[in-house]
């Protein structure tokens, strides 16, 4: 499974990004990113997922998996993602934090 | 553009204000809003519709106008990714057990006391709108946001942020950008949402001054300061005096890359265009305005600011629109020398 996942925006303004490789996972981690896209429907989403109701410092997400013969990339406001699509970002961004928090520090 | 009645005998800190609710709002609320405010609108609507019947000239007023007060409410998302949830403080009550709740009903309040005090606004949409917020939203979620009508905050997931509603500063840029949506209402794209953004930087930044009292010298002129969880290598988020030095840490994407000048601006598709990132430049002509006037930056800058936000500035107004705006109201306020002292700013950032 290889995944690349960006979070942009928020009242922060600060992008969290991680790539991760074939094999960099576990396999339980895997299965995990594995069914809560499936259970989002995540392969048959359209290409962008936008909101257009109003407010600020939402969340902005892209998002791109691929898994055997699945391949899709998803660019995902906040504001219009589903409740199953949410459960596969808020892990997608556990695994990015840990990755950011893993990079070695430069102090 | 609004309605106020500041009756006779009333101190100017203290205006007492007509509340009217229009009825695109109510009807926005009735079909899009969360399911309590929902029945609030449906049920304001038929009542509104019972007075249209029996008095024209009352329009669409909204019959529980008290007025010169706030009215806040706060509620626990119980860590939930929804907008329902416990009601845990209302307006004039005690304090609650949780301190998430006590900080959010003081920064809304002071909030809303600096928008009443410097500007006789009556709250976000000038026209006594209810200020709900929701602490405590969703798992260790790292934001706060405003969703058009309320304010959100998560708890932060304790590794990177923390205690959003401890922060002043998050509070006010989050209800700052409800006054601007319902003022210049600047699309949340490109230079119109960088402006948007730093509409909300600016504002937040003064209520934080004028709470503490800081002269513009003095303050620390810094968004997020505190909210950094032990460990991170940052003061802030964002730095209004110094663009692209609040934090360097790697979990953070490294440097803060806000640019302070036109010929650092970021060209990108992410954050909508860069509007977190960008903000850095209108946000310095701010502090170069602020400091070139001295003393507090809520008695010469601030009003400037806020008379280009309310008067000139438009949906799609881009940053040279913004300086325009701003040199004008600094003439129209204050005369020719604070026009200099705005243009300079923005000349200062490469904008003129």
């Amino acid at each position: 499974m290889r995944i690349s996942f960006s979070r942009t925006g928020g009242f922060a303004g600060i992008r969290l990004a991680a790539a991760f490789e074939p094999g960099v996972l576990s396999p339980a981690v895997e299965q995990d990113v594995r069914q809560l896209a499936l259970h989002a429907h995540f392969f048959e989403l359209p290409g962008e997922l936008q909101s257009h109701s109003p407010g600020a410092d939402r969340f902005s997400y892209q998002v791109s998996v691929e898994d055997g013969e699945h391949r899709h990339e998803v660019r995902i406001s906040e504001a219009a993602a589903p409740p199953a699509l949410r459960a596969l970002l808020r892990l997608l961004t556990e695994l990015a934090i840990q990755h950011a928090r893993s990079a070695p520090a430069h102090h | 553009m609004t309605s106020r009645c500041v009756h006779a005998g009333q101190r100017a800190s203290h205006p007492v204000f007509c509340t009217i609710l229009p009825l695109h709002i109510l009807k926005h609320i009735a079909a899009h809003g969360e399911p309590g405010h929902k029945q609030w609108a449906i049920a304001t609507l038929s009542v509104t519709e019972r007075l249209r019947g029996r008095r024209h000239a009352f329009g669409y007023f909204q019959p529980s106008a008290g007025i010169e007060e706030k009215r806040r409410t706060i509620f626990d998302a119980e860590h939930k990714e929804r907008l329902s949830g416990k009601r845990m403080r209302g307006e004039g009550e005690s304090k609650s057990k949780d301190p998430a709740v006590n900080q959010a009903y003081e920064g809304l309040g002071t909030t809303f006391d600096f928008y009443a005090q410097l500007f006789e606004r009556h709250s976000i949409d000038d026209k006594g709108l209810r200020l709900d917020a929701f602490v405590h939203y969703g798992e260790d979620y790292d934001n706060a946001f405003w969703n058009g009508n309320q304010m959100v905050f998560g708890d932060g997931d304790g590794k990177i942020f923390h205690n959003f509603t401890g922060c002043l500063e998050v509070i006010a840029h989050e209800l700052t950008h409800g006054v601007t949506q319902y003022e210049a209402d600047l699309e949340y794209h490109d230079q119109p949402g960088a402006l948007n953004e730093s509409m909300s930087d600016v504002f937040g930044v003064l209520v934080k001054q004028w709470k503490r009292k800081d002269s513009a010298d003095k303050a620390d002129w810094l968004i997020g300061k505190g909210i950094l969880a032990k460990g991170m290598h940052g003061r802030a988020l964002r730095s209004i005096k110094d663009p692209g030095a609040a934090y360097d840490d790697p979990a953070l994407g490294g440097k803060d890359p806000q640019p302070g000048h036109m010929k650092q601006y970021i060209k990108t598709k992410e954050d909508d265009g860069g509007v977190h990132l960008n903000s850095g430049i209108p946000n310095r002509a701010f502090y170069l305005a602020a400091a070139a006037f001295g003393g507090y930056a809520w008695d010469k800058a601030g009003p400037i600011w806020y008379r280009a936000l309310t008067t000139s500035l438009r949906p799609r107004s881009q940053f040279k629109d913004a300086a325009r705006a701003t040199i004008a109201a600094a003439r129209d306020l204050f005369g020719a020398a604070a026009e200099k002292k705005v243009e300079a700013a923005w000349s200062e950032v490469g904008v003129i």
